[in-house]
């Protein structure tokens, strides 16, 4: 007779039973030969400890009594570490999990739709901006591929492969984030994928006659609806779960994904998104993107800001959201508005308006601004955006989700069209750059305890011969299209640079840089400059490596401070010794796009700042000094209809001459102060102001009504803002403004203003008023 | 004296107004500012004593208040100087 052995149990999960210590007890249990069968005493249900989905199923909620019943040749001690697991070790695993950070008020409608009764979905605000089109789903669901069907055994086959390169991806997709909120959720991706009843349900389905891809589905669906059936939102949420395994696996049963055709404007929604995805669609009709999960797409975000399109992550139940319904997705405020009304719809079309209409600034700056980019799709906004070249493209992302590396020509493609995108302006292509941490799983690079310390960059090219070779061949022969140059990640000796121009047989006719991220490399530069054209600082990498302290780990946040002196002495080091060897320095990485770092960075005697696309307009807009009054900031027509959209229409307007990157925080900023007392200040005159630092420099708007609008007590013709940085106090545009406030108390100023014929002419006006020749 | 929460604008405002009304009514006027750009104009322990009546156009506490101490104060809102400035000194007549 087969030994079996019991306990008896209260769950001791707050939560329930769900996913996360489901896991984690079918790793206990797999452990042992002997099977276990646990009863939940509410409801009599019983469920394999082996499986995720049956124990998840089983609806165990707190304080549900429960039996665990072990049946085999090792039943007794099976039994004894499971109750010792239960009783100690699986509360932890129940804890919830860490939140995604929102900034304050995230989720919060603007100012002038607040009262308006609306049905929105909050999200985390990725990308700003704001975009309106009809929602269209980027996965389909469930969804057999009709794939033609062969014998039971060659099905069974395909099944098995599909399920295999699922779980090869989630595993790849794990270790490439270790932070815990990813990697807990993905795990329970993963138990899933590996569940043996799962599996075996599917196995019996295809035994009996079914195609690989309408087992699949029918098992899914069956154990979708058992999951939504549970006590639980929690475990009914898990549905999701199953259902996007399901997904993922079909889609690697039917090969590519089908391709979502966008007839015009679209919001996309999707719980996760690709950058392959993202970059399959018809990139004019992108409206906006809403993502179920952050994390995992990180790519496709940082791409989404890249291309400046709106995009929140987190958005709950995207699912529910009816296809080709009209949505407008507000990603300044964190909002997602499904058929909104008239009212909301007339707001938007009005900020619509100012969106894009400033030309980047012009002028000679003194220092160059170029871009960061992963993608040849991005070189075009670049340019648009101001840049004056390509400081880094990345080319990691050419070669990720994928199953076997791109080919010389499809690689040529991309290099020659950032090449000519750029219209002359420089290229820098960086070689390809990976480690231990970026899952690329036909490199089979290594697993190693700690990748940031290991093979990574040009210490992997030895082992990447051909690959890095094939990529080095297709930028020389894309460069007959521009001004490509080449730049080798990871350099910690000159041996190694040495070393990659003797194996690649470079031949110099292509400038040739390397990245400075590793502290040792600073202290070589003479001698790399002997070897190369150009220096590239990784500040994010340099730093880190310099300190020692991890950039994404809160605990050494502190330690984690780009204007340390040292640090600075570091970067000074580096550019002097690149100066006397007539070598130009880049610093790409994120203190470039910090506008508390620009004036160290500037007198460090950088020659080139590199940064993602949004940064560049707030960046040349700061380094241009730009007047306070500006004709960009100036409306004389306006058909605002409301305090609130007065205030929005100013707000909107610095925001697309580059003066600031977080609009919101400034409407915020003057509504602060028109809550202490309306800022009307008689004779029709407004004058809403604000301190806020997020503007790039201190500025003054106008916004001259065709109907007067009530603006407290008063009703207002003209409204003047001035805008500071808390950091102007100082420098004299104090005193600049108070004049301009002196100056609005007479009648002819006043009387100017009203009659100014067009923006320039009201420029005119404040500058003669305020006379910015006196700024020191 | 005028000075306003934020001292960017009404401080300044308010001002200009006294300033200019007053001398378009004949009296003589000193203004001390308290704004972002700290004291302006600060009036001297001779200028106080000179004074018939100091006016107080604040929203906020100011500094150097006790400097008037036993002199006449009459108070207002930056509001009321900005607005009608002659309301203001009909009322320091009084």
């Amino acid at each position: 007779m087969t030994p079996s052995a019991s306990f008896d149990f209260r769950c001791p999960l707050e939560n329930g039973l769900h996913a996360r210590p489901a896991s984690r007890l079918v790793e206990v249990v797999s452990a042992f030969r002997s099977g276990v069968l646990l009863t939940n005493g509410r409801t009599g249900d019983e469920a394999d400890a082996r499986s995720v989905i049956a124990l998840v199923a089983l609806d165990l909620r707190h304080g549900d009594r429960c039996t665990a019943t072990a049946s085999g040749p090792d039943a007794p001690a099976a039994c004894a570490r499971l109750r010792a697991f239960v009783e100690t070790a699986w509360p932890a695993f129940d804890a919830p999990l860490p939140k995604v950070e929102a900034r304050a008020g995230d989720g919060e409608l603007p100012r002038a739709l607040r009262g308006v009764a609306v049905a929105l979905r909050r999200g985390t605000p990725v990308s700003g901006g704001i975009g309106e089109g009809r929602i269209v789903h980027a996965r389909g669901g469930l969804c057999d591929p009709g794939l033609p069907q062969q014998a039971p055994a060659e099905e069974q086959g395909k099944v098995d492969a599909a399920f295999a390169a699922v779980r090869r991806d989630l595993a790849a997709t794990i270790a490439a984030h270790p932070a815990a909120t990813e990697a807990a959720i993905l795990g329970a991706h993963l138990a899933i994928v590996r569940d043996e009843s799962l599996a075996g349900e599917i196995a019996a389905l295809v035994e009996g006659g079914h195609s690989a891809g309408r087992a699949i589905v029918e098992v899914c669906e069956r154990l979708c609806r058992k999951l939504r059936a549970a006590g639980s939102a929690g475990i009914r949420e898990r549905a999701l779960d199953l259902e996007d395994i399901g997904m993922q696996v079909l889609e690697a049963l039917g090969g590519e994904a089908p391709r979502i055709g966008l007839a015009g404007p679209s919001v996309v929604v999707a719980d996760a998104l690709t950058p392959r995805q993202l970059l399959s669609l018809e990139r004019r009709h992108v409206a906006a993107l809403a993502i179920g999960r952050a994390g995992t797409t990180s790519h496709t975000v940082i791409l989404a800001r890249s291309l400046g399109i709106p995009a929140l992550t987190g958005v709950r139940s995207l699912r529910t959201l009816p296809t080709g319904v009209h949505a407008i997705v507000d990603a300044d405020h964190g909002v997602l508005l499904p058929d909104p009304g008239e009212a909301v719809r007339r707001y938007y079309r009005r900020a619509a308006r100012w969106a894009g209409t400033a030309p980047p600034t012009q002028g000679r700056l003194p220092v160059g601004i170029l871009a960061n980019v992963s993608t040849a799709d991005e070189v075009e906004a670049a340019t648009a955006a101001g840049a004056d070249g390509i400081g880094l493209f990345r080319t990691e992302m050419l070669f990720m989700d994928r199953a076997a590396p791109p080919t010389e020509e499809e690689q040529h493609a991309v290099y020659a069209r950032a090449a000519s995108d750029a219209r002359g302006r420089p290229v820098v292509i960086r070689t390809l750059d990976v480690g231990g941490d970026k899952p690329i799983p036909y490199l089979n690079l290594p697993s190693e305890p700690n990748p940031f310390l290991g093979l990574r960059g040009v210490r992997l090219y030895p082992r990447l011969r051909d690959l890095i070779a094939t990529q080095l061949r297709a930028i020389r022969r894309a460069a007959a299209h521009g001004a490509l140059r080449v730049l080798a990640p990871m350099v910690t000796t000159v041996e190694e640079i040495r070393r990659f121009k003797s194996d690649f047989a470079w031949d110099g006719a292509l400038p040739l840089g390397v990245m400075i991220e590793v502290p040792s490399a600073a202290f070589q530069i003479a001698e790399l400059a002997a070897e190369v054209d150009f220096f590239s600082i990784g500040t994010n990498d340099l730093l880190q490596y310099f300190v020692a302290a991890d950039r994404g780990n809160p605990a050494v946040a502190g330690l984690y401070t780009p204007l340390h002196p040292p640090f600075l002495a570091l970067l000074g080091k580096i550019v002097d010794d690149a100066h006397r060897a007539h070598r130009k320095v880049c610093l790409c990485g994120e203190m470039a796009r910090d506008p508390a770092c620009l004036p160290a960075l500037l007198g460090l005697g950088l020659d080139e700042l590199s940064m993602a696309i949004p940064d560049i307009a707030p960046t040349r807009a700061a380094l241009a000094r730009p007047g306070l009054a500006d004709p960009r900031l100036v409306r004389l027509d306006s058909d605002s209809e409301s305090r609130a959209e007065v205030i929005a229409e100013l707000v909107a307007a610095l925001r697309a001459a580059g003066r600031t990157r977080e609009p919101r925080a400034v409407e915020e900023a003057i509504w602060a102060r028109e809550e202490v007392a309306s800022t009307a200040v008689g004779h029709g005159f407004a004058i809403p102001h604000c301190k806020c630092d997020a503007l790039s420099a201190p500025s003054v708007g106008v916004v001259r009504l065709a109907t007067p609008v009530a603006w407290g007590e008063e009703r207002v013709r003209c409204v003047l803002l001035l805008a500071l940085r808390g950091s102007d106090g100082g420098d004299g545009h104090l005193k600049v403004l108070s004049r301009l406030a002196r100056r609005l108390m007479h009648e002819e100023f006043r009387a100017g203003l009203l009659r100014a014929p067009d923006p320039d002419a009201t420029v005119a006006l404040l500058s003669s008023a305020i006379d910015e020749r006196q700024l020191p | 004296m005028t000075a306003c929460p934020t001292g960017i604008a009404h401080t300044y405002m308010a001002a200009e107004q006294l300033d200019k009304t007053a001398r378009a009514l004949g009296h003589e006027i000193r203004v001390e500012t308290q704004g972002a750009m700290g004291i302006e104009n600060e009036l001297s322990a001779r200028q106080i004593a000179d004074a018939e009546v100091v006016l107080f156009a604040v929203a906020i506490d100011v500094e150097g208040r006790e400097r008037f101490d036993g002199k006449r104060i009459v108070e207002v809102t930056v509001q009321q100087a900005i607005k009608d400035p002659k309301a203001v000194f009909e009322k320091l007549g009084r």
